[in-house]
């Protein structure tokens, strides 16, 4: 029989430890060792529990899971098993006994190992010990209750292992400090959001705190969603010396009552209580009348694990990660460069935009292998929410997948094949979603056929579920210069489904100017005409401030920037300079350089200055070609502050600086030869790792940034890296040279190991390791080529191997 | 429960773990400044802490057990300065390495002086006397005893510290560590070299120094 988890009330149960504790548990078991070893034992506190009035038993399966079994020394299934029929026993003798239905949970917690960014276990991985899991329990428990949760991802990995692996329904809490936040920095709304888009059956509070502090935790999350959501708290806050709660039952109780009267109708306890506390706290539910709550009516919000955006001002999509028009971006997708394609993210969020569009539609190349992994590699770095940017359903979902919050997907259109394929995965991973007024027959010419697409569109989201508020419509921005009469249709076809639909709208805009002189003034023009007709995400380059500029203007002047705060905030230390349209400039690069002063490009490098440097790199390729600019200058700087490191007259923090200011340089470079489609001027490829087990990854990254710095093209495959994936990327790039970081004693044995696999392969294959336990004797003795003990040793090695030189 | 440091970063300890000899310039002063600010702006330093009899708390190696003698209680500690510091070392390594690495060794520095002002809480707590800290990985006592620690203080659930399946441990700045507690005065020992597992690969012991110094 389902649950009814809406309309009645429903008691959970209290703490466990403590009762396991109580019953002989000793510090050095786990709860599951413990549980297995005495499973009569778990079901006397079920009972209790029952007794007290519990409708929901969580079994005591929360430590147990795939990765942790080597402690427990059985199956995961008869682990499963017997932890699940001790809260069955208790289940059956319910009925019996009190003629009551009484449902078991499967009861899982937090895996114990950080997902990655944060940690080391990848989503995939975590997801599949969540999947078998409930695949052990799935036949036996009524529901499914994911608990004590403190990352989004992981609840994320967690619930969509539930969903596609059972039909039981999930309820999912999460613990939070004192300031709204888990450990990992969710907060309530972020939670909310997500775990409503991904469709939970309950949502709630537990552990970490106690009743008191719960409650306004609880009102803003029930505020938030109109899921019922659910408290189990922790009987108030232990004392720091002894570990103990203080409060009693009947305190509890007492301080539970609220939230009856409030409306939360499952509630149960955590830490620190027991059967006396959930049955003070069904005696306060038969007492108090059960309150009412209410979601209030938001607009349109997505977020990512952290921080949550709300689309009521015009919020700025940056559209500088499509690689449409961007051969440098092109080429750093090829390559994988993501320290590139993040540079274009953080750019744009240190110029306000706020949210990103991730887009890798780079011909040949596969983006269902591309989208997740270039969205996992922002959502490392950035808290900013993502617009998925793509037609490809599969593509869509592989993204959506690793998705750590709720997303935007741009984009379906009026075409029903579009839909159908798309928007059932939209629903699934509670996305939002960008539809376009076009369909089969192209974009149509009038406004109203315009909007009766998004009308259209609108219908068919309800229909698969996606609610109204999380439909965004793009009513298509086309070139003035070619149908200049179909521009003002834009407007009036965006007006009407603002005001006749009431749905928010997205537009690129800087297509409109394309073939006109002065085209960040038409740009900018049309921004704001089109938010004067209720334009809300414009998908712009934040880079620019003209455009930037604007949006800030029409907070002001529209009332949403009250008292012109976040204007004098951003503006209040500038001024207009040079609002003159002045006569095209032959030579960009001669305007850009002139205030450049005198230093030459040694000393800019040296001293760090980045933008110095960009400006004396210019100046030289007006007189050198890009190689001669390499060879004669850049590296020469760059040897010059290496033998200084050397010496010990420049230090490490400058050596960096100086290695930053010199890739700006770099760049430059880079940049002019992907525009002529001039063959690259790197050396390499050289594979640089941290090995499997081993988490410390900034010295790795020192060296490789000095490497780069050289000219050689480095293949980053980041920290705790398997050798078998290390073989795999050596045969599929053909790798000549790889370079191994280790910082423990521990994962020396990795080096070793990643070393052998790799000459069974690759006999000929050249090793460089370095790293705080490794010494010269122990690389010779594990086979490795050379030792470097920094990184201007690794760039004399790699030297040594591409050009013979030493 | 939350940690106060109420010293700032040790400028000269800094300045040495970034290499650096003689006297910093403005650029290095005024980045160690910057990097300071922001260190304790994303820091939340948390530490817990469990007294336990010393034959509930296991442990392995020689060195421990000596460090832990007439000891018949142990404090078992765990302190971090959260995952935020993870997270800006993270990005500050996409567009400033520079920046990172000045941050990391600070993030460092903190993480000591967070351990030394809660093991005085604790001393003042206990009353007793007590030894220094004496961590998992240190000597001969090995990392695997990290997940025992983790445990006996329930550290994850109460401050969000977790072990990978390596022993290391995540948020990257935090430390575990054990404090005797005697009834009579203890000094604890120090690890020796010669007991270490490291000490074939010490750079410290090479130039004739000791981790103690």
């Amino acid at each position: 029989m389902a649950i009814d988890f809406k309309n009645r009330f429903i008691m959970l149960d209290g703490g466990m430890g403590t009762m396991l504790q109580e019953a002989g548990m000793t510090p050095d078991e786990t709860s599951a060792q413990f549980g297995l070893r005495c499973p009569q034992v778990l079901t006397n506190i079920h009972n209790k529990y029952v007794d007290a009035g519990s409708d929901i038993l969580y079994a005591s399966t929360f430590s147990i899971n795939g990765r942790k079994l080597d402690k427990l020394g059985k199956s995961l299934q008869e682990a499963v098993d017997i932890v699940i029929d001790a809260a069955l026993e208790s289940k059956k003798r319910a009925t019996e006994k009190y003629g009551r239905e009484v449902y078991v949970a499967l009861d899982i917690g937090p895996i114990g190992e950080l997902l990655e960014p944060m940690g080391t276990l990848a989503f995939e991985d975590a997801y599949e010990t969540f999947a078998e899991l409930v695949r052990a329990a799935k036949d036996k428990v009524d529901l499914v209750s994911v608990e004590t949760m403190t990352d989004l991802y992981e609840v994320k990995a967690a619930v969509l292992a539930v969903k596609e692996n059972s039909d039981l329904p999930v309820i999912v809490s999460m613990s939070f400090e004192a300031n709204g936040r888990t450990f990992t920095g969710t907060s309530l709304e972020a939670m909310a959001l997500t775990l409503t888009g991904l469709g939970v059956d309950a949502m709630g509070i537990n552990c970490s705190l106690g009743p008191e502090e719960i409650y306004p935790m609880i009102m803003e999350l029930s505020s938030y969603t109109d899921i019922p959501v659910f408290a189990k708290p922790n009987a108030g806050l232990p004392d720091p010396n002894t570990g103990e709660y203080a409060m009693n039952a009947e305190d509890f109780a007492g301080q539970m009552s609220r939230y009856i009267t409030s409306g939360i109708n499952i509630l149960g306890g955590c830490c620190g209580t027991t059967p006396d506390f959930i049955a003070g706290l069904k005696k306060a539910a038969d007492e108090n009348e059960l309150g009412e709550t209410t979601a209030q009516v938001k607009p349109l919000r997505v977020c990512s694990g952290n921080t949550v955006v709300t689309v009521d001002h015009v919020t700025v999509i940056g559209e500088r990660i499509n690689p449409t028009g961007k051969k440098r971006l092109k080429q750093a997708l090829i390559d994988e460069d993501y320290d590139y394609i993040l540079s274009q993210a953080i750019e744009q969020i240190d110029a306000g935009a706020e949210i990103l569009d991730v887009n890798v539609g780079v011909p040949k190349l596969d983006d269902v292998k591309m989208l997740p992994r270039v969205v996992k590699k922002l959502q490392s770095i950035t808290g900013l929410p993502l617009q998925i940017d793509s037609g490809n359903p599969e593509a869509i979902e592989a993204a959506l997948r690793v998705y750590n919050g709720k997303a935007i997907v741009n984009s379906v259109n009026g075409e029903l094949k579009v839909m159908e394929n798309i928007l059932p995965i939209v629903k699934k991973y509670g996305a939002a979603v960008v539809g376009l007024t076009l369909d089969e027959n192209g974009i149509p010419a009038k406004a109203e056929e315009r909007f009766a697409i998004a009308e259209r569109i609108l219908a068919k989201c309800l229909e698969y579920g996606i609610p109204k508020e999380d439909v965004i419509i793009d009513c298509l921005t086309l070139t003035v210069s070619a149908q200049q009469k179909e521009v003002v249709e834009t407007l009036k076809a965006l007006r009407m489904v603002k005001e006749k639909l009431g749905l928010k709208t997205a537009l690129g805009v800087s297509n409109i100017s394309f073939g006109l002189p002065v085209r960040p003034i038409v740009n900018r023009t049309f921004l704001t005409m089109a938010m004067e007709c209720g334009l809300d995400l414009p998908i712009i380059n934040p880079n620019s401030e003209d455009m930037m500029s604007s949006i800030f203007a029409f907070h002001v002047l529209h009332n949403i920037d009250e008292n012109s705060v976040k204007f004098i905030e951003r503006y209040g230390n500038m001024e207009v300079t040079g609002t003159t349209i002045s006569a095209k400039s032959s030579n960009n690069s001669t305007q850009s350089t002139k205030n450049s002063g005198e230093h030459d490009v040694f000393y800019t490098i040296e001293k760090g200055m980045n933008n110095e440097t960009v400006a004396q790199v210019m100046k030289l390729l007006e007189t050198n070609d890009e190689m001669t600019v390499v060879n004669s200058h850049l590296i020469p700087a760059l040897d010059r502050i290496g033998q200084g490191f050397e010496k010990g007259t420049i230090f490490l923090p400058q050596m960096l600086q100086a290695a930053q200011a010199a890739q700006a340089g770099f760049d430059v470079i880079k940049k002019r030869l992907a525009e002529s489609g001039e063959k690259q001027v790197s050396q390499g490829p050289i594979i640089i790792a941290t090995v499997k087990g081993d988490i410390h990854d900034i010295g790795k990254n020192i060296v490789k940034v000095i490497m780069e710095n050289y000219g050689f093209e480095m293949i980053d495959l980041g920290k705790d890296v398997a050798p078998e994936t290390i073989l795999e990327v050596v045969l599929e790039k053909d790798i000549k040279m790889v370079g191994l970081s280790a910082l423990m004693t521990t994962t020396l044995k990795a080096m070793e190991d990643t070393i052998k696999l790799v000459r069974e392969h690759r006999p000929d294959c050249k090793f460089f390791v370095g790293g705080a336990v490794v010494t010269a004797d122990y690389a010779e003795k594990i086979g490795a080529d050379f030792y470097c003990k920094d990184a201007m040793k690794s760039v004399e090695a790699a030297q040594e191997v591409f050009n013979g030189q030493v | 429960m939350d940690i106060k440091v109420s010293r700032p970063i040790d400028r000269e300890k800094w300045l040495m773990y970034l290499g650096v000899k003689g006297q910093p310039d403005e650029r290095l002063s005024g980045e160690l400044d910057r990097a300071e600010k922001v260190l304790l702006q994303e820091a939340r330093i948390k530490g817990i802490y469990r007294v336990l009899p010393r034959e509930d708390v296991k442990t392995s190696g020689f060195s421990v057990a000596k460090h832990l003698e007439g000891c018949h209680k142990v404090a078992v500690m765990a302190v971090t300065l959260g995952i935020g510091v993870d997270n800006l070392i993270r990005n500050k390594q996409i567009t400033d390495m520079a920046f990172a690495v000045i941050l990391d060794c600070g993030a460092s520095l903190l993480i000591e002086s967070a351990c030394d002002a809660f093991e005085k809480e604790i001393r003042e707590s206990v009353g007793d006397f007590t030894t220094s800290r004496f961590s998992p990985g240190y000597g001969d006592y090995p990392l695997e005893h990290q997940e025992d620690v983790l445990r006996y203080t329930d550290a994850s659930r109460k401050i969000g510290i977790n072990a990978t399946d390596n022993c290391l441990l995540v948020p990257r700045k935090s430390v575990t560590a054990l404090i005797g507690i005697a009834d009579h005065p203890v000094t604890g020992r120090l690890a020796t070299c010669g007991e270490c597992v490291l000490r074939e690969k010490c750079t410290l012991r090479k130039e004739g120094k000791h981790c103690g110094d």
